[in-house]
């Protein structure tokens, strides 16, 4: 059966990730170097994990160098707890976790570069020939990762597993992947489709220093609706998402492919906050609900 | 190169100008650029567009050939944008092709944005000075080191960083520092932005009906989702734009970067000419120590209508960029721009100071 992780960015619906049935979990700031957080809520949170059975993986942001250090006080207190997966999205976090040899490195969604993350797929379109058209949409639905030298450069970086997103067309290339030894976490329901440092979020609800930040999304995600393009994305922190539904015959592909694992996000945009919640996700998901 | 700014060894940062043209080549040089940077269309790939359309892209190496020629007989240099964010096997051999014939046509360096594009090079014995695109989304000393590691000769920053955190980056780095000052800032991380501009019928509908550009300018109707009554219409809330740096230029030379890169490869020649020539003249006064003559000019270009890329009805400089916090080093948390800008026509004789 193909295993489930949840991942929260808060203790309290981490709490509730490591007491559901969920075989892994993660913990931390997928994209806002603001919202890391403080050491001991790192170690709690992996004590729960552990207390839970569960096995604990640390997912980070992109950062500037004052987030970076924080980061590197992380790594040194995780180290010394024994082996863990870490999420990088920034080539300085995964050059800097070389120094850590406990935590292997997973290659995060900000570090896979999909095309079809783009909410227009009709682009592909465009091209006027059916033979262009072919090829347009033969690369349009690849990774950064379906190429030889990219895969051999981050193996040389330690790294053995990656984030992608539950994009079906993509599903072929995964299985390339994976063939190619390279595990792979798939996302569910959200994909990003834009990221920001000046955060969106805060700069609607005037938050006046990203550094002192009351972290309003925590509390407020907003539906973004866009009439005449037809567009609507969920705008949560700093990432505006694209939603998509998962169907039970392309989670079946999936587990064709072998090593792959799927990745609930914890939150409110798929109400999912409570183990109740998340629990009912998974078993919709593997067709038990 | 060389000059010093109050007493120290700061040096005089380049300026690094887009053109999509041959004529905007050879209008950007005599306009004071340093540098010039392009990218070519690849023809077998044209219709594959990431981020942006062709219409950023040289139409032909010939024209590079052209240009290459006419800035290096005025000693300046052309670096060559690679930088795809992406490669896959099926577009290896055009890119390849593509890289060969550019190295051939005489540039001076490959701005690259993928350790895929890199190990092409690499493979092909290409010995050429390489940048570090935005691609690569380098916001840390660490990030620049493992850049450094791999090869480049220069770092491109991700625009959204502060003062603070460019100056330790340059005083720490071996390799060349630039920053992006001027043009259509993304308001989202470049590397991590799926907001494709290329354009399809309800895309050009939307930028037609709402006067904006880009996707990520589009009012959006918002919803909190924890709280139906809590809604707003028609916000532009991803619309981050910064647009200029013209204020902040001492500041950002005392950084100790090596390079200013003005932004709009798909701009029309006027713009690409003018934004040089305002950042030519701002930085020399700077460098030349006439400081006040550098802050009557910003009085005179804020009180302006001085080069801006898309068609206005004469609002000025500062009302359009600096009441909007259109700027590119101002801080993080911007509040969300609020003022309703038609664009209409513009006449040239508000620019009389362009060479036309």
């Amino acid at each position: 059966m193909i295993p489930f992780t949840v991942q929260a960015s808060n203790l309290r619906t981490f709490k509730e990730a490591s007491k559901s049935i969920c075989q892994r979990v993660r913990f931390g700031s997928e994209f806002c170097m603001y919202d890391l957080p403080t050491e001991k809520t790192l170690i709690k949170a992996f004590n729960i994990a552990s207390d839970a059975g569960k096995d604990f993986t640390y997912i980070t942001p992109r950062v500037s160098d004052s987030a970076l250090d924080t980061l590197v006080r992380h790594f040194s207190v995780l180290n010394g707890l024994g082996e863990m997966e870490v999420v990088v999205n920034d080539l300085g976090v995964l050059d800097t976790l070389k120094k850590f040899p406990n935590l292997n490195p997973y290659l995060g969604r900000q570090l896979v570069y999909i095309p079809a993350r783009c909410p227009w797929p009709q682009i592909t379109e465009h091209p006027a020939s059916i033979f262009v058209r072919y090829k347009v949409k033969q690369i349009f639905y690849r990774t950064a990762l379906n190429y030889n030298p990219t895969i051999r450069f981050y193996r040389e970086m330690g790294v053995q597993a990656a984030d992608v997103d539950w994009i079906p067309q993509s599903f072929k290339h995964y299985k390339e992947l994976v063939k190619h030894g390279v595990q792979l976490s798939v996302h569910s329901y959200l994909i990003p489709v834009t990221v920001t440092r000046r955060c969106h979020t805060a700069r609607f609800l005037q938050e006046l220093n990203p550094a002192r930040c009351s972290r309003s999304c925590l509390r407020s995600t907003f539906r973004l609706k866009q009439e005449t393009l037809g567009a609507e994305f969920f705008l949560g922190g700093n990432v505006a998402f694209r939603y998509t539904e998962p169907q039970q015959n392309d989670l079946k592909k999936l587990t064709d492919i072998g090593d792959i694992e799927i990745v609930i996000p914890a939150g409110d945009v798929l109400k999912a906050v409570t183990k109740h919640d998340l629990e009912k996700g998974i078993m919709k998901l593997r067709g038990e609900a | 190169m060389g000059k010093s700014l109050d007493q120290d060894d700061i040096m005089k940062p380049k300026i690094l100008s887009p053109i999509n043209s041959l004529e905007g080549g050879k209008r950007v040089i005599d306009a004071g650029a340093d540098e010039v940077y392009c990218a070519v269309q690849i023809p077998p790939i044209k219709d594959f567009v990431l981020y942006r359309g062709p219409s950023s892209e040289i139409p032909s190496y010939g024209d590079l050939s052209k240009l290459v020629k006419y800035a290096h007989d005025r000693d300046i240099e052309i670096p060559l944008v690679v930088n795809w964010p992406f490669i896959a096997d099926i577009i290896e051999k055009p890119i390849r092709d593509h890289i060969r014939k550019c190295i051939d046509s005489g540039v001076d360096a490959l701005i690259v944005g993928d350790v895929g594009i890199l190990s092409i090079i690499r493979e092909m014995g290409i010995d050429i000075p390489l940048y570090a695109s935005t691609y690569f989304m380098s916001m840390n000393t660490a990030a620049v080191r493992f850049l450094e590691k791999l090869g480049f000769d220069r770092v491109i920053l991700e625009r959204h960083m502060t003062i603070e955190e460019i100056t330790k980056i340059a005083g720490s780095s071996k390799a060349g520092i630039e920053i992006l000052i001027h043009g259509g800032g993304c308001s989202n991380i470049n590397g991590s932005c799926y907001l494709f501009h290329y354009t399809f019928p309800e895309l050009t509908e939307a930028q037609r009906t709402s006067h904006k550009s880009t996707p990520c300018a589009l009012p959006f109707n918002l919803q909190n989702i924890t709280d139906s009554s809590d809604k707003f219409e028609d916000t532009t809330v991803m619309d981050a734009f910064e647009y200029c740096s013209i204020c902040k230029l001492p500041e950002l030379i005392r950084t100790g970067i090596t390079g200013f890169k003005i932004e709009g490869r798909t701009g029309s020649i006027w713009y690409q000419e003018s934004t040089t020539r305002v950042y030519r003249e701002l930085i020399d006064l700077i460098f030349e120590r006439k400081m006040e003559e550098y802050e009557r000019r910003l009085e005179e270009l804020k009180n302006g209508v001085y080069f801006l890329p898309v068609p206005t009805n004469f609002y000025k400089l500062k009302e359009i960029w600096c009441l909007q916090n259109r700027c590119y080093y101002s801080g993080l948390s911007n509040t969300p721009y609020k003022i309703p800008l038609s664009w209409q026509t513009w006449t040239k004789q508000h620019y009389s100071w362009v060479k036309v």
